[in-house]
């Protein structure tokens, strides 16, 4: 299967080979010369998994860390994004794209999502209209492995998210890190979750992977056992003051992805030193795990030992040895030498900062806490580091403890110990504390709860609570708490030498149970107080559980001393600490076992805190500047999703707004022969307004006419006076505008006022829909003479067009010149309207089909707004012509030839008037009209359309 | 046909009733509230059941013969009725279908101006005949092979997500598989999935009804939370979380928004303002009340302090030029402010905004934490006199003695810290009850002379001689020492 792994441990160098890999042919998919830029946070991790000199080789021009406040960047013609999925940074770099489009820099982008690519990310990047130049991609970099047996996501996030804000988004993270894991390894054969979050790991692992139901061979698998924890379980043990070496060096200088940095008063030295830490590295190697009391002697007899074998060259005694040595040993020493300096100059920072700060009350203090003594002094411990202003970490820490180890604090020292913290140390604080209560981890202990267990509270805090009130019950069932003193931390039998023989981790107690006892049974009385409960999968046959594998083949007799059984990953969700590495390390030595730590990222107690701290110390300063950039972002983004859908309401509701009117001229393109919408607007309500003549003593046709202007206002005032029917006065006022190519600013404000006060201010919204309509218009100032010439091209259109109702009346002649039209026996259209006027749209057909096209036309089209256009399908020879083909039995048809039906469709709605002009039309010139529209409409239906409120 | 006729009649009452409805309120309007909204989810629902009747029963796309026939030879009217099943889709359309009946009933009575309506029960009740039970199998399995073609389960388009492949979530129309999408993401835990769903949700339900869905699940709320405060949607956010009556995490999230307003005037005024709106009314947030109060007081004497001070500053004060101030006070903590008066304004009036002793009394700060602040601050200006004033009680008849709340070992430890001078920290150090504390605190300061002489009172000369023989020549505590030593008035200890 694979190389023979170190000490039985799985070889992880494997995810690594295949990590490279999928980012070299990730790389690859943009060939040439390109620029990287990486998300700060997928430096260390990217450093694991790939060397600047590959990715110079795939073409990587330069590298750039990505900057969220860097509103551009240059770069040659092809970058690439690697980043975390996440909103803000798909903001930053689609105002990086579109700052280069702006200045018409062209170049190519793909972004690569680490590990997946979010539907939110992706949204961002479409809502900023940046999709289409970019490639999206994913690179699935899950496991960075640390350590021959630490595996770690690097998403110190997942804490704050799952636990803080119940964002399940980085479970499938975890499961699919697991499912690739087993890919290489084999399906593991036993699973054990402990907490909430753990059993959705394994729900969504079991979906992912589609188990292979027929019978395998679990003892070929790589691993046994997969243990998953909650960090919610055991939010004390983080908390503790690390005292292993690798726990201070991490709680000290920050170990970042298995890399630690020295500054000079470390080194000693003018530069600071990089240093890998992790099981290559032998002096380390034998530290790491040891407690600090019992490194520094250690560092100085190695240090001995080396200079030692550096005065080896002294009894150095052939030439040969001499060159021997200086090619071999002399290397290797001073490598080691140098190293070994690092090391002692790292445990001198420890003890200098331990032993200033006042560690060792601070230590007792935690001590007493966890063993839930003296209760008092701890608080007032508390209070003076409050009064001196100490590190405000170091004392959160200490209140995180007292409130998980006592069931909540006391309401009057919780009021007393927040409201000091706040005013040490700022009252932006205050989130931090509101935090800290979702979370669980500080509250207030419900008044009259104090002796029993609360009972009504909702599910989950119940079960918070009920955790917390029993850490010492949880202590005394696992003893967790040593009862003797006399722990030999240099030669350790018991897991709580990792916090001098105080303390053992409650989660590495927790594996250790579920593994000596297969399972949970027999554990209730322990996990009753666990929230979020513990589940356990069995996917071995029984027969095969625990026995020794029968069906091993020849040749991997080497493993069979090291039965698979034995090797355990412990996956700790939300983090872990070095300290409960180490821990395991040693219980994994006492017991046999082979332990393998996955997790989503190693904490300390500072890192922890400090993620769902609302902003970190010091340097809360700017940060929030930082997060204010980013509120028009927010805003922005919101409409994202509202917008959209408005905009489409609104489409569909028609007529009312501009879109609307869009929509008419665009139907006007497409349809030759049916006349432009447009001139509707004045037939419609001619088509009523005919009738009014007869009622109204004529004054209306004065409007058509274009004459007696003044008179016609008058009368349109009458009617408001009287307050007539609103829709009557409307159609008026709508006919004024449309002939008089708008109404002139004077008349235009007095008579909208009269009408707004006779028929209701509401009315003013229709007024606004019959401007948009461009119904009823207001004449611009100077423009009343001419054509107005400095207005937007389709407010321009507009006004053409009614500037020159009268032009189109006289070129084609809708007016009648005539004033007796003999209504009984028409022998003009406009007998519809009582000979007073030719609806226009008609008219229009008519000229179409007279003309056999628009040729010859333009006077008349250019005052139709929209334009006209004309398609011809059939082929010139067929098309005047009687049709050739016709067949027998056709011949009904021949005297009415075909091209002689045509067919009319008015978009926005015909009046009745309309279609019956036409069918006289068709009477007198034979044709056969066929009459389409939207719908049939009057003036009345067609203004009420329109209008805000419909008239009672 | 007279059970059709009352089904019709049925009909349009019910289609009364929903244009009675339309005129109380707007279908569309985001104020509906619960009580409305469940009404409208019924009528929606009839809504749907009607048309998927009408879509089981007539389909048109599919089978444009046998239905047109069928409808024909049942209601006599022929198949130029331009009828379509998506005319019915929406309300609206379907509202106007009964004016236009209406007025056809008035004018005309001829049966070519039936009404659709009419039509569309006949159609049920023929696919409900079990004559045509043939012809309904052979719909439903056409059925089946379009809904095939059309779109995947709600299941297999959570696993589409799930993995990565791309998927639609627009061929979901129905409510209640958008419903089922969501719980089909909550039960497999993948959070990308859940939000996206709900993203989808927001975008294509009614606002009331969207919220109504969620709170029946809690987990998709928190989704939609973690997402709104990823987008800095906070007015959203606040709206949500007023709606589930979490009213301290609104009340916090609008603090934190309060405090983000970058100039400090415009935090003072959001703060009030949020206070007011949020905190105060807040039986249960009595105590974070009186934080964002102390917040708002302490912006608003910090505002006017730094404005006098950096002028003051700026003209040369030589209290400024003496102990430069490396930062502005604005934005600090109160009791980095307190210290900050202490030393710079120790001895102002209590009416000015400056006072230390103000500041105790507005944000009722403990004794304590006044006296270790105000000692920090005398020790640092070395003001021992002011330092003596600070730890003097006047006690009984006018006289007076040294109290200190803090403790003595505490008052050395900060006299020690502020690098005071031997003689003013052995002062206190005498003063610490309990010789073996004493001789302890004074070790580890190494003020000699206090050890010598505590030494002396335990009489343990035996000490007495191994802590000289570390002593510097020539120093006090040597020559106090030995003459201690030399003494013949002291009865060692044996």
């Amino acid at each position: 299967m694979a190389a023979p792994s170190v000490k039985g441990f799985p070889d992880f160098q494997r995810l690594k080979i295949l990590a490279k890999d999928e980012f070299t042919s990730l790389l690859d998919q943009m060939p040439g010369r390109k620029d990287l830029v990486i998300d700060g946070e997928l430096m260390k991790p990217l450093d694991r998994i790939a060397s600047v000199s590959l990715l110079k080789q795939r073409g990587v021009d330069k590298i750039f860390k990505f900057d969220s406040s860097l509103k551009s960047m240059h770069g040659c013609e092809q970058r690439i994004y690697l980043v975390r999925p996440r909103m803000t940074t798909m903001k930053a770099i689609a105002d990086h794209i579109n700052s280069d489009r702006n200045i018409n820099f062209k170049r190519k982008y793909s972004i690569i999502f680490v590990p997946r690519k979010l539907h939110t990310c992706l949204s961002v990047l479409e809502y900023e209209g940046v999709m289409g130049y970019v490639t999206v991609s994913e690179f699935q970099l899950d496991f960075v492995p640390l350590d021959k047996d630490v595996l770690s996501l690097e998403l110190p996030e997942f804490l704050k998210s799952l636990y803080l804000e119940n964002d399940q988004t980085w479970i499938h993270t975890v499961a699919k890190s697991l499912v690739r894991l087993q890919a290489l390894s084999g399906e593991i054969g036993h699973v054990y979750c402990i907490g909430r979050g753990a059993k959705m790991v394994n729900d969504l692992m079991n979906f992912l992977m589609k188990r292979n139901s027929s019978e395998q061979d679990f003892s070929r698998h790589e691993i046994g056992s997969l243990i998953l924890i909650d960090r919610d379980v055991d939010y004390v043990t983080p908390l503790c003051s690390q005292l292993t070496y690798e726990g201070l060096l991490d709680e000290t200088f920050g170990i970042k992805c298995g890399t630690i940095e020295f500054g000079p008063e470390v080194t000693g030295k003018q530069q600071s030193a990089k240093l890998l830490l992790n099981s290559d590295d032998a002096i380390f190697e034998d530290v790491r795990n040891r407690h600090f009391s019992n490194v520094l002697g250690y560092l100085s007899s190695k240090a001995k030992s080396l200079q030692q074998d550096f005065d080896k060259r002294h009894g150095l005694k052939s030439v040969g040895d001499m060159k021997d040595f200086v090619a071999n040993e002399l290397r290797r020493l001073k490598e080691q030498k140098s190293v070994l300096a690092n090391h002692i100059g790292a445990c001198e920072q420890i003890l200098g900062k331990k032993t200033k700060g006042g560690f060792e009350d601070y230590l007792q203090t935690e001590h007493s806490l966890l063993e839930g003594s003296g209760l008092r002094e701890n608080v007032n411990f508390i209070e003076e580091l409050l009064f001196k202003q100490d590190n405000m970490l170091k004392t959160l820490k200490l209140i995180c403890l007292l409130s998980l180890t006592q069931n909540g604090i006391s309401p009057q020292t919780y009021k007393s110990l927040k409201t000091q913290y706040l005013q040490s140390h700022g009252f932006e604080q205050l989130v931090t504390f509101s935090n800290l209560k979702s979370l669980g981890i500080v509250t207030e202990q419900e008044t009259g709860s104090q002796a029993g267990t609360p009972l009504n509270k909702v599910a989950s805090g119940m079960a918070a609570m009920t955790r917390r009130s029993t850490f010492q019950s949880l202590c005394k069932k696992l003893s967790l708490i040593p009862k003797s003193d006399d722990i030999d931390l240099k030669n350790p039998t018991d897991m709580s030498y990792v916090f001098s023989g105080a303390y053992t981790p409650l989660s590495c107690k927790l594996v250790e149970q579920v593994l000596t006892r297969g399972g949970f049974t027999g554990m209730e009385e322990i996990t009753k107080y666990l929230p979020g409960g513990v589940h356990s999968e069995n996917h071995v046959k029984a027969s095969k559980d625990h026995s020794t594998p029968l069906k091993d083949k020849s040749g991997k007799s080497a493993r069979q001393d090291r039965p698979v059984s034995k090797v355990v990953l412990v996956y700790f969700l939300g983090g872990c600490t070095y300290s409960e590495i180490t821990a395991l390390r040693f219980l994994g030595k006492l017991k046999g076992y082979i332990f393998v730590i996955a997790t989503t990222a190693i904490i300390n107690s500072s890192t922890m805190l400090e993620s769902v701290m609302e902003k970190p110390p010091i340097y809360y300063e700017n940060n929030r500047f930082a997060e204010i950039e980013f509120v028009p972002v927010a805003i922005k983004a919101r409409s994202l999703f509202s917008g959209n859908s408005f905009a489409h309401r609104s489409t569909e509701c028609s007529l009312i707004l501009p879109g609307a009117g869009m929509n008419l001229r665009h139907r006007g393109h497409g349809n030759p022969r049916g006349g432009s919408h447009l001139t509707h607007d004045v037939i419609m309500c001619l088509d009523r307004q005919v009738r009014q003549k007869e009622w109204e003593h004529g004054k209306l046709t004065g409007l058509l006419e274009g004459s007696g202007l003044g008179d016609n206002v008058n009368f349109i005032e009458e009617l408001i006076f009287k307050q007539d029917n609103m829709l009557k006065t409307l159609k008026l006022i709508c006919l004024l505008s449309l002939t008089q190519n708008g109404i002139s600013p004077q008349t235009y404000k007095s008579l909208k006022t009269q009408y707004l006060q006779s028929h209701g201010f509401e009315q003013l919204v229709t007024f606004s829909n019959l401007k948009s309509l461009g119904i009823v218009t207001e004449q611009e100032t100077g423009s009343q003479a001419g054509t107005p010439l400095n207005k937007v091209a389709s407010g321009m259109a507009a006004m053409t067009r009614r500037s020159t109702f009268q032009s189109l009346c006289k070129k084609l002649s809708l007016i009648p010149k005539s004033d007796d039209i003999d209504l009984k026996n028409p022998t003009d259209m406009s007998y519809v309207f009582s000979g007073a006027y030719t609806p226009l749209s008609c008219k229009l057909v008519e000229q179409v089909l007279t003309r056999g096209g628009f040729t010859g036309m333009e006077e008349i089209t250019k005052y139709l707004p929209g334009g006209v256009h004309s398609e011809n399908h059939v082929k010139a020879s067929k098309d005047h012509s009687t049709p050739l083909k016709d067949k027998s039995g056709k011949s009904a048809r021949q005297d009415r030839p075909v091209s002689k039906v045509v067919l009319v469709y008015f978009l926005g709605g015909c009046t009745y008037s309309e279609i019956t002009a036409l069918r006289f039309l068709g009477k007198l010139k034979g044709y056969i009209f066929v009459i389409a529209t939207t719908a049939i409409i009057n003036s009345s239906t067609m203004l009420e359309s329109v209008m805000e409120k419909p008239p009672i | 046909m007279s059970s059709l006729r009352r089904e019709s009649q049925d009909e349009e009452e019910y289609w009364m009733k929903s244009r009675v409805n339309k005129s109380k309120f707007n279908l569309f309007d985001d104020n509906v509230t619960v009580e409305n909204a469940e009404e409208l989810a019924k009528s929606k629902k009839l809504l749907t059941q009607f048309e998927d009747d009408d879509v089981d029963t007539v389909n048109w796309d599919d089978t444009p013969v046998s239905s047109v026939t069928e409808s024909s030879a049942i209601s006599g009217v022929t198949g130029r009725v331009s009828f379509t099943p998506s005319s019915l889709e929406s309300v609206t359309p379907t509202v106007q279908y009964s004016k236009s009946q209406e007025k056809l009933h008035s004018l005309t009575s001829s049966s070519s101006a039936r009404s659709l309506e009419d039509e569309i029960p006949s159609f049920i009740s023929t696919s409900s005949g079990s004559k045509n039970l043939e012809e309904e199998i052979q719909y439903l399995k056409r059925a089946l092979k379009k809904a095939r073609e059309l779109k995947f389960s709600p299941e297999d388009t959570i696993r589409k997500m799930i993995l990565g492949e791309p998927y639609s979530l627009e061929v979901f129309r129905s409510k209640e598989e958008k419903l089922q999408l969501l719980d089909k993401a909550i039960q497999v835990h993948d959070g990308n999935a859940i939000t996206a769903v709900i993203l989808f949700l927001r975008q294509t339900i009614k606002p009331s009804l969207f919220n109504l869905e969620l709170q029946r699940r809690p987990v998709a709320i928190n989704h939609y939370l973690s997402y709104l405060r990823a987008h800095y949607d906070f007015k959203e956010l606040g709206d949500v979380l007023g709606m589930l009556n979490r009213t301290e995490e609104a009340a916090i999230l609008k603090y934190k928004q309060a405090i983000s307003a970058p100039d400090v005037r415009g935090k003072m005024n959001a703060l009030r303002g949020c206070l007011k709106a949020h905190f105060i009314h807040e039986p249960d947030l009595a105590h974070e009340a009186n934080l964002v109060e102390q917040h708002a007081a302490l912006l608003e004497r910090q505002w006017p302090i730094e404005d006098t001070d950096s002028k003051s500053e700026a003209q040369g004060n030589p209290l400024f030029r003496q102990f430069p101030r490396k930062v502005s006070i604005l934005n600090m903590p109160l009791i980095t402010t307190l210290y900050y008066c202490c030393f710079y304004h120790g001895r102002d009036a209590e009416n000015l905004l400056t006072s230390p002793f103000a500041i105790k009394k507005q944000h009722q700060l403990s004794d304590k934490q006044y006296v270790w602040t105000a000692l920090s601050a005398r020790s640092r200006l070395k003001q021992w006199t002011g330092i003596e004033e600070l730890l003097t009680a006047k006690g009984w008849f006018g006289s007076t003695k040294k109290v200190s709340v803090i403790g003595f070992d505490k008052v050395c430890e900060i006299l020690h810290r502020t690098s005071a001078p031997e003689e003013i920290l052995s002062k206190y150090l005498r003063m610490i009850d309990g010789s073996e504390r004493r001789l302890n605190i004074a070790r580890k300061y190494k003020c000699h002379e206090v050890v010598v002489e505590t030494l002396v009172y335990l009489r343990d000369r035996h000490e007495l001689q191994v802590y000289a023989s570390k002593l510097p020549p020539g120093s006090l505590g040597l020559r106090n020492a030995q003459d201690a030593l030399r003494s013949s008035t002291i009865k060692w200890k044996t």
